[in-house]
This record gives C-alpha cells, sequence and structure tokens, in this order.
C-alpha cells in the first residue's frame, strides 16, 4: 500500500514538471537565456547582424566618459527623485479622501481609478494635447483662470520633466486602491482607544495611519522607484528624448542604441549598470525599512 | 490503468506532431518560399498584395509571402531576423538603415551579374540614372529601385488664388525664382484669418534635412566619397564654403520662423501634424519636401500645384531624390526567386499599377507620361509644367543620405537634437553649428572605431 502512494505521489511530481514545463522552458529560454546573452554581448562590439566581437570592458569604459549617458541618468533620476514621493504623497491623500464614510462613494473611486484603465500609447497622445503651449488645455485654464503665460511644457528643456510628472499622476490609480485595501484593514479600536486618549486627527494620522500602512508604504516606493527608472514609452512617443536631451530617459536611450543605432553591445552594457542601478536603491531600502517600516506580527518579539 | 492514458496520450502527441511535420514538408517541397518584409504603410500594403497575388499566380514554383511590421519595428525586425538566421529574402531601406548600412555589413546581394543577363527584359536605361546611382555601393548595384520620390515646391492653389499671388515657377532655371522671392510670398500667404492675435494660415513650411539645406545654399556636409559608400571620417564642415553655406542656411530657415514668422514654430506645427500632413490641412501655402506631401488622396475643397525649388544662392540647385531599391539577402535560400519577383516589383506593369493605386512616381522614365497623366487630374499645372518641374527635380538632385551614407540615422539623431534650441528661438545659429560639428564628429570617430574591428 506504501509503495503505491509513493509510486502514485512520484507520478504527480513527474506530472508536475511535465504540466509546468512551458513556463519553466519559457522562463530559460526567453528570460535567463536573453540576461546571459546580454551579459555576454555587453563585452562585446555587437551590431546585431555581423557576429559579436570581444572588447573586454571597453563599452563600460566608454560608458563613463559618455556625455548622453550620465544626460540620460541625470534626467531619469530628477524624474524618478519627483515623481516617485509626490506619487504617493498624492495617492495617499485621495485614498483618505476615499476612505471617508459619504455618498456616492463607490462613484468617486471608480472615477479615480478609470484613469489607470487607459494606459501608454493612447494616454501620451491624449497628454501631449494638453501640453500643447499654443492650443493645449493646460495654458488654456492657466490664462483664463490665474492670467498666467504657462510654458512651453514637452517643448522646453526645463519643463519637459516636470510636465512628465504631471503627467505620471494620471496612473496613481492602481496605488489608491492599495492604499484604500491597506487603510480598511487598520483596525478601528486604535483610532477609537487614541480618541479617548484625546488624540486629534492630525495626531491619529501620524501615530497610527501611518505606521499601519508603512509595509504598503514600502512596497510601493520601490515598485515605483524601479517603474520610474524603466519609464520609456512617454518619452519614445510624447519627446522622442527632446528638446535637446531635456527628456532622454534611460531606457530610451538603451533602446536607440539598440535598436536605431545598433550598438547592442553598447546597449547591453547600459542595462546591466540599470539593474545594478536599480538593485543597489532597492537594496538601499530594504535595509533602511527596519528604521521605518512597522510590521505588526514582529510587536511581540 | 494510469499507465495505459498517460502512455496512449504520448502516443497521440507524437504521432500528431510527426504528422504535421511530414505534411507541412510535403507542401513545402514543392515550392520556394521567398519573403518580403515590408512596413505598415496603409497606402503600399494593399498594392503589395494584389502584385504579390499576381506573380503567385503565374509563377507556380514560387510563393512570396510578405512579412509586414510596423515603421518603427522595421529595423529591428530585419536586424533580429538576420540574427536569428532566418533573414527575409527580400527587404529595403523602409526605415532609418540605409542600402549602404547593410551593404558595409555584407547582408545585400550583388545584383550586377543578374542585370547583365536579364538587361533586354530589365532595360536599365530606362531608370533614371540618379535612382541606379543611389543603389549602387562602390560601383556594384545592391537593389533595383521598385519606389520614388522626389523633392520640389507643393502649393496650396486655392491660398494663393485667395491673396492674388501668381503661382510659383515651374522651370528650375528661371532666375527670378529665389529664396528671397518666395519669402516675399510666404509673407503675404501668412494670415490671422479670425483676428485672434494668433496665424492660422502659415507661407511656407521647409521640411529639408540640414545636409539638403547646406546643398541648396551651395555646401556640403559630406566628403564626396562619403554618398559613395566610404564611411565618413568626419564632417566636411571644416571647409570654410560648406561651413558658411550651412551657417547661412540655418539663419535663413530660423529667420522663417522667428524673424519673417512666416512658419510654423515646433510647438505649432506639432499641432498641424496631429491633423495630417501639413499642406493637406490648408493652414500651410507651400512646403518644400519630397512629393509624399501629394500622396494619397487630396482634399477637394482646395486646388493644389506644384513648382520648382528656387535658387537660394545664384546659379546652383541641388536637391534630394529618394530611391527605394529593393536587395536580396545574400545569404538567402532562394536568390533566383527573390530576384524573379524583385524584377516583377520594378517591371513597366507592376510600377504602372502603383502609379496607378498610390499617385507615386516610378524610377521608370518611360512612365512619366502615366504619371503625370495621374497627377494632372488634381493638380493646377498643365501637363508642360508638370514635365518641366519633374525635368528638374531629376537633373538637380543627389540620392538621400540617409540611404547612401553609412550610420546616417545615429549622425541625423545628434544633429537633430543639437538644433532644437534653434528652432526653439533659444540659441543662434553659429553657436548651435560649432556644437553640432563637435558632437556630430566624435560620433562618427565612435562609428570607425566599430566597423574597424
Amino acid at each position: 500500500m506504501r509503495t503505491n502512494i509513493s509510486a502514485i505521489s512520484k507520478k504527480e511530481e513527474r506530472y508536475f514538471y511535465l504540466f509546468i514545463s512551458p513556463w519553466i522552458i519559457g522562463f530559460l529560454i526567453f528570460i535567463i537565456g536573453p540576461i546571459i546573452a546580454s551579459l555576454y554581448f555587453s563585452f562585446c562590439n555587437y551590431d546585431v547582424v555581423t557576429p559579436p566581437v570581444w572588447t573586454g570592458l571597453q563599452n563600460y569604459k566608454k560608458l563613463f566618459s559618455d556625455p548622453l549617458f550620465w544626460r540620460a541618468l541625470k534626467v531619469t533620476s530628477y524624474y524618478s527623485l519627483l515623481s516617485v514621493p509626490l506619487g504617493i504623497i498624492l495617492s495617499l491623500i485621495i485614498a483618505i479622501l476615499l476612505n471617508q464614510k459619504i455618498r456616492g462613494l463607490v462613484w468617486f473611486r471608480t472615477i479615480y481609478y478609470v484613469p489607470s484603465v487607459i494606459s501608454g500609447v493612447a494616454v501620451s497622445l491624449l497628454w501631449m494635447w494638453i501640453f500643447n503651449p499654443e492650443f493645449g488645455i493646460l495654458n488654456f485654464l492657466l490664462w483664463k483662470l490665474f492670467r498666467i503665460h504657462g510654458p512651453a511644457w514637452l517643448m522646453s528643456e526645463e519643463w519637459v520633466i516636470p510636465a512628465l510628472i504631471i503627467m505620471s499622476f494620471w496612473g496613481i490609480g492602481g496605488d489608491i486602491v492599495i492604499y484604500l485595501a491597506g487603510l480598511q484593514g487598520i483596525p478601528t479600536e486604535l483610532y477609537e482607544a487614541a480618541e479617548i486618549d484625546g488624540a486629534n486627527s492630525w495626531k491619529k494620522f501620524i501615530n497610527i495611519t501611518i505606521p499601519m500602512m508603512s509595509p504598503i508604504l514600502l512596497f510601493t516606493l520601490v515598485m515605483g522607484i524601479i517603474g520610474s527608472f524603466q519609464v520609456f514609452t512617454q518619452a519614445y512617443v510624447m519627446t522622442r528624448g527632446g528638446p535637446h536631451y531635456a527628456s532622454l530617459f534611460y531606457v530610451l536611450y538603451i533602446y536607440q542604441n539598440a535598436f536605431q543605432f545598433f550598438n547592442m553591445g553598447y546597449a547591453s552594457a547600459l542595462s546591466w549598470i540599470l539593474f545594478i542601478i536599480i538593485l543597489l536603491l532597492t537594496l538601499l531600502i530594504f535595509k533602511s525599512s527596519p528604521l521605518w517600516v512597522y510590521y505588526e506580527s514582529t510587536r511581540e518579539r | 490503468m494510469f499507465r495505459c492514458k498517460s502512455l496512449s496520450v504520448w502516443k497521440v502527441l507524437i504521432v500528431l506532431i510527426l504528422s504535421s511535420l511530414v505534411v507541412s514538408s510535403s507542401v513545402y517541397a514543392q515550392k520556394a518560399t521567398v519573403t518580403i518584409l515590408w512596413r505598415d504603410d496603409p497606402d503600399e500594403v494593399p498594392v503589395l498584395d494584389t502584385l504579390i497575388a499576381n506573380f503567385n499566380k503565374t509563377h507556380p514554383k514560387i510563393e512570396v509571402k510578405a512579412i509586414v511590421v510596423p515603421y518603427d519595428e522595421y529595423d529591428p525586425k530585419l536586424f533580429s531576423m538576420w540574427a536569428a538566421g532566418t533573414p527575409p529574402d527580400i527587404f529595403w531601406c523602409a526605415a532609418e538603415s540605409g542600402y549602404v548600412d547593410h551593404a558595409i555589413r555584407d547582408m545585400n546581394f550583388t545584383l550586377n551579374t543578374f542585370i547583365e543577363r536579364d538587361k533586354k527584359s530589365i532595360n536599365l536605361n530606362d531608370f533614371y540614372s540618379a535612382a541606379i546611382e543611389g543603389a549602387t555601393f562602390r560601383g556594384d548595384i545592391k537593389g533595383l529601385p521598385f519606389a520614388q520620390a522626389y523633392t520640389a515646391v507643393f502649393y496650396n492653389a486655392t491660398l494663393f488664388d485667395n491673396a492674388g499671388i501668381k503661382y510659383p515657377a515651374t522651370n528650375w532655371i528661371d532666375k527670378s525664382w529665389t529664396w528671397d522671392k518666395m519669402v516675399e510670398i510666404a509673407k503675404k500667404l501668412t494670415k490671422d484669418i479670425n483676428g485672434d492675435g494668433r496665424i492660422d494660415q502659415y507661407g511656407l513650411l521647409d521640411t529639408r534635412d540640414l545636409f539638403e539645406i547646406a546643398w541648396a545654399w551651395g555646401g556640403d556636409m559630406f566628403d564626396a566619397d562619403v554618398y559613395k559608400g566610404y564611411p565618413p571620417k568626419k564632417l566636411a564642415l571644416d571647409k570654410t564654403k560648406n561651413y558658411n553655406a550651412l551657417l547661412k542656411a540655418l539663419q535663413e530657415r530660423a529667420d522663417l520662423l522667428y524673424k519673417h514668422k512666416v512658419s510654423p514654430t515646433p510647438a505649432t506645427l506639432q499641432v498641424i501634424e496631429q491633423m495630417g500632413s501639413p499642406l493637406k490641412t490648408g493652414k500651410v501655402g507651400m512646403v518644400i519636401s519630397g512629393d509624399w506631401a501629394i500622396w494619397g488622396a487630396m482634399p477637394k475643397n482646395y486646388k493644389w500645384g506644384i513648382a520648382a525649388v528656387p535658387y537660394s544662392v545664384p546659379n546652383i540647385k541641388k536637391v534630394c531624390l529618394y530611391t527605394d531599391p529593393l536587395e536580396i539577402a545574400r545569404t538567402s535560400k532562394y536568390i533566383n526567386e527573390a530576384w524573379e519577383f524583385v524584377k516583377y516589383l520594378a517591371s513597366p506593369s507592376a510600377q504602372k499599377f502603383l502609379i496607378e493605386k498610390t499617385s507615386r512616381i516610378s524610377s521608370r522614365r518611360s512612365l512619366r507620361k502615366d504619371y503625370i497623366e495621374k497627377i494632372s487630374s488634381f493638380l493646377v499645372n498643365s501637363k508642360r509644367e508638370l514635365e518641366e518641374v519633374l525635368d528638374g527635380a531629376f537633373r538637380y538632385c543627389q540620392e538621400d543620405a540617409e540611404h547612401t551614407v553609412f550610420g546616417f540615422y545615429q549622425l541625423q539623431s545628434v544633429w537633430t537634437s543639437e538644433t532644437d534650441p534653434l528652432w526653439l528661438g533659444k540659441k543662434q545659429p553659429k553657436e548651435v553649428l560649432d556644437t553640432l560639428i563637435q558632437k556630430v564628429n566624435q560620433t562618427i570617430l565612435e562609428n570607425l572605431k566599430k566597423i574597424s574591428k
């Protein structure tokens, strides 16, 4: 009897591997394979058509003397540094407002989430119209409401990144939903106890809401930073990296090198540097998390 | 029981796979499948489909299949198919990489022997010599022209009528047809129609690239051998004549925007382009560009015309010609079959069909009258005038540098970025030109290092 069971379980194990094999094979061939290949190419001179030629560290050396590499890094960091925290603050505020007990709440929640459903190229084209300095609705409103002559937005070296940051708030619906779920998971007795102790709204927010939400904030911070370092569509569709390299995002620069200039080796080196940057930032955030992230389950220990 | 079931599943699977392999290989064994990589152009694809269908009907041993990809993906697709060892049998410079980029990487098959063998049916003399030069790499013919475009001035005749202005000259050697005169006309065509303080109708849009305006003002960005397929070692702008020509050209272009205010600024142009091809929107009086300005259906609410490109400097005229030669992959399994199809696409009958369906010109001289017949149906010009315009367009021309200069696209992307501040009115031409030369030369050096390895 016992041998029978183990035979069946072995058979089941085989079936497990059989059924999961499409994924495993796909993962090995289409994810791990290219990753290893790109590491190799990053040490080569490779234009995709002719065979790669090993050049050692040359691509990495070139990278540090390439002004556009530094430009792309600066543009991306600037965007990331502003868009991620602002996005988190804004979506947290809206989530808190949507967590109030008022009439028609379901409608508000839907309205705030709806923009996240549309994404990518369609949104980029829409915002190109909004930002048009001469005919766009944004500058029209600035003039009608505040008598301000709006900037040239996407056509201005100074304003193109702020414009794209404003545009990034279009997609905060996803974060709002996550925050709402988090807010609803905070036990009401914590607030009640604080009220008995005489805490005002601000104190409750700082001492209860923020600590209880901190694991979720950590998650959105990490995802936000990774996402912001991978910005591509907006720049590719709306600005092509311009004007004058002002929106040359890192991934756009990789794309240009890989698929437009056919410097696949150099593009691979750029990709590995990006991977290391994101990895270091993520590690840094995780290392710092014990200082500011509060896990209920660890309290008793 | 279990074991038995699983065995049968495996058996069925194996039998299915093997039988499908046998079936598919037996079907294809009789036919040579020739693939052609094409871009997703709504005018071109239906024409190509029909031509392929016609060809397949008359060639039972060959089956041509089109792989159609969006414009932006054309080069990545072409290059990755190469990398995978399964290149398309036929391709062309449909996107950013030119046939010289392909030739330097030894991608395209040299057609000299084929052309010599089939010279009677091809009749190479029937092609404009500039078009054949535009497919020649260091003396070897690397492609047979399928599609062709030329540069001219295209205008909205209704706007000329409304302003009471005579239509511009069609004769390319008319000494009175100068750049200054064109700017004068452009000023008259530029209007704020509804009086809101904003220009609604612009006189002129000059879409020519930097190397083209350098030509127009009597200079050149590259040395002559660069256009023959030899990689550039530096820009030819260290020669005073070339430098001054391009500097003057940049100044004139910037003046259109900010001094004469007869051309749309980048911001306005973006809006106009979102409405459609600028000329067709009725927002622009004259356009200097390739003849794609009048491709496809022209709106019926305006009359349209075509004219010679004016003299920017006395006695010098040079405009861009755009030839699209079809290339055959050097490593193709079916080079002979691919050649049959390339020949067919370049044949008078296929070319005639192309003119009929798309109102595009053919590289074949003998079909010029068919083209004139076609476009005279929607242009104000007489047939003699059209003959005159085309005569000049193919006489004072040189093949597009995008096709003939190695690594052109990367160089162009550098100078496009570097000239942004000029078109935005933030910097002066000299400042822009000086950094541009330095940056482009740096890129050229990097590219040289790559191919020398």
